[in-house]
């Protein structure tokens, strides 16, 4: 903001004091080219950022060009010059199209041509949200090639893409789409208020976005962030947001209900009593998850007759020589757990594997063998652990593990009605959630017969719907 | 959030006219595997058989530990076993009941349990003295 301030009191009608003010602004970076070009008796200025800038190009296909132009194609350069993205700017745009990687021409007007260089690591395959079935294809950190792999699936007029800049000195260009045929109104103008009122200096990633479009209070996700194109497109088709952010290889989906997160893009790749059998084994995994060590806790500490009289001798026999409470052995084992998943994920996959082994087999039989903790203790974290897993969605994980560990110490103060005090709450908490004024538990409440069958169920009818409380337009197709 | 914590403290006291067991970690609770009761002189004599289940390399290894006491009723009895014993007597996995009264509901009553397998026979009350 302060060089545009700058600039804007230069100009006394040629440009040299213009020119003088961004080389004095602008020399310390020596990536900062200033070219000075004398055709046909008048001086032109060329501006560029070589590390974002495609030199070759220029050479090629501007400087030699322009070395070759009399005075009057000077004066109607924009017009002369082979190149389909150029536009006359104003000064004070100089900055913000060289640093996007145009090449701006300063002469009788000041121009900007792109000729951005390739700083793109290409459409790589998904990496986090695996499809076995399904396109392999990645968003990628460069928000035209996000755009277009959207596109490429939704060739639709009704696609519409609006473009926001946030960030004071970052100024990333943010994108929201949504097809405007199926989508909400209101829903649209509250998420673009709310992106408008970000006031910060950068926008590294779409996780800065995140903040500000999720209810603070919630503890659960409200909005699903993927890396799949094909998982964007679907959501636009059902009449959600999608919004892109440039360097930042991962979209958000607006809103998102709970039931969202228990379905993957495989679900819609198979067929439906496999994706129903899935979703039912994920539901299952997401209870086991929360409550398998609370509910161990408390029936080993407090509610003995809750289990049978072989099951209690066998847990006794595995706890005999254990000197901690059970509590502390299990929030020893979580932490354990995620202190091993940790550093798994932040190394590379060769000395993860490592980390893996060491941790999880040697590690742990060790820890067995001295009697620190009991073979039942690792059972038990390790399934409730790996069943958090199954999600997708990393935020969901972490609802898990909060839930997890809150059940556990309300089950070590109050045994098994800990973990009804815990279920009520954590229930009271999916009720009172809203996403942008929708109910998170939809389809279930309200109550929506038709999306229903695509909830922990899956069944097709040969009438596809829409959510209904998403857009007016339901019907999506038939199957005939 | 406010709301939240309203509830949560509602049922926080709610949960304090509940009843709710006492926390004992498995490592120090005999679980009574079975219960004597031998009447004589107006006298009853209770005999408690806790097991030990032990880990070792073959599996689970069964130990026994027994509790006696010599009171005037069940329920003082119970008492002091409960009073004397530094673990918590754990009776509701009871597997069975040896006395040589006519009645087992008297029992079962006072130890709060409910045994399918009750014998009455003199025989074993003996071999149960003689072992401690």
């Amino acid at each position: 903001m302060y060089l545009k301030i700058n600039l804007l009191h230069t100009n006394n009608g040629d440009y040299m004091s213009l020119i003088n003010n961004l080389k004095k602004e602008l020399e310390i970076s020596k990536d900062y080219i200033f070219k000075e070009l004398n055709i046909s008796n008048k001086k032109i200025y060329l501006l560029f950022n070589e590390v974002l800038t495609n030199t070759l190009l220029i050479d090629d296909f501007i400087i030699r060009e322009l070395v070759n132009l009399d005075k009057k194609d000077l004066k109607d350069l924009i017009n002369v010059l082979p190149n389909t993205n150029i536009v006359k700017i104003k000064e004070k745009d100089i900055i913000n199209f060289v640093n996007n990687g145009f090449l701006v021409i300063i002469g009788y007007e000041i121009l900007a041509i792109e000729v951005r260089a390739n700083l793109d690591r290409g459409v790589s395959s998904v990496e986090s949200e695996l499809s076995l079935t399904g396109p392999k294809d990645a968003f990628s950190e460069i928000f035209n090639t996000n755009l277009g792999l959207i596109r490429r699936r939704i060739k639709s007029p009704y696609l519409v893409s609006k473009t926001l800049s946030i960030g004071r000195s970052s100024n990333t260009l943010v994108g929201i789409l949504y097809m405007k045929n199926l989508v909400n109104k209101k829903l649209v103008k509250d998420i673009e208020n709310k992106l408008n009122k970000i006031d910060i200096d950068g926008i590294i990633d779409s996780s800065y976005l995140k903040k500000s479009l999720e209810n603070k209070n919630n503890l659960f996700p409200t909005l699903t962030t993927t890396e799949r194109p094909d998982k964007s497109s679907m959501a636009l088709l059902e009449g959600k947001v999608v919004i892109i952010v440039d360097g930042s290889p991962y979209s958000i989906i607006l809103p998102s209900f709970f039931i969202d997160f228990f379905h993957t893009v495989d679900d819609y790749y198979g067929k439906d009593i496999d994706t129903t059998f899935i979703r039912i084994i994920r539901l299952i995994a997401f209870l086991i998850a929360i409550f398998l060590p609370s509910l161990y806790i408390s029936v080993t500490t407090r509610n003995y007759d809750l289990i049978p009289y072989k099951l209690l001798i066998m847990l006794k026999a595995g706890r005999t020589f254990v000197p901690f409470p059970a509590y502390i052995e299990a929030l020893f084992m979580i932490i354990a757990f995620e202190i091993l998943k940790e550093s798994d994920i932040r190394m590379s996959a060769t000395t993860g594997s490592a980390i893996s082994i060491l941790g999880g087999l040697i590690l742990g039989d060790a820890a067995v063998s001295a009697g620190i903790v009991s073979p039942i203790m690792i059972i038990i974290i390790a399934i409730s652990s790996i069943a958090a897993l199954i999600f997708p969605s990393n935020e969901l994980v972490n609802v898990v593990r909060f839930y997890k560990i809150f059940l556990l110490i309300l089950s070590a103060i109050f045994g098994i009605y800990g973990v009804f005090i815990g279920t009520f709450l954590l229930i009271y908490n999916l009720f009172t959630i809203k996403c942008f004024n929708y109910s998170y538990l939809s389809p279930i409440i309200p109550y929506d017969k038709n999306e229903i069958l695509d909830s922990f169920i899956k069944k097709d009818k040969n009438i596809k719907t829409r959510n209904s409380i998403l857009t007016k337009n339901i019907i999506r197709g038939k199957y005939k | 959030m406010k709301k939240k914590l309203i509830i949560l403290f509602i049922l926080l006291f709610i949960s304090i006219f509940i009843h709710i067991p006492k926390y004992v970690e498995l490592n120090n609770l005999a679980i009574i595997d079975g219960i004597g009761v031998y009447y004589k002189d107006n006298s009853y004599y209770i005999y408690l058989k806790e097991i030990i289940p032990i880990k070792d390399q073959l599996g689970i290894n069964k130990e026994y530990k027994y509790y006696y006491v010599k009171s005037k009723d069940i329920e003082s009895g119970i008492k002091e076993l409960n009073k004397n014993s530094k673990k918590k007597l754990y009776y509701k996995s009871c597997n069975y009941i040896v006395t040589n009264m006519n009645t087992s509901s008297k029992i079962l009553n006072s130890f709060n349990i409910s045994t399918k397998k009750i014998y009455h026979n003199k025989k074993v009350l003996n071999k149960l003295k003689k072992t401690n």
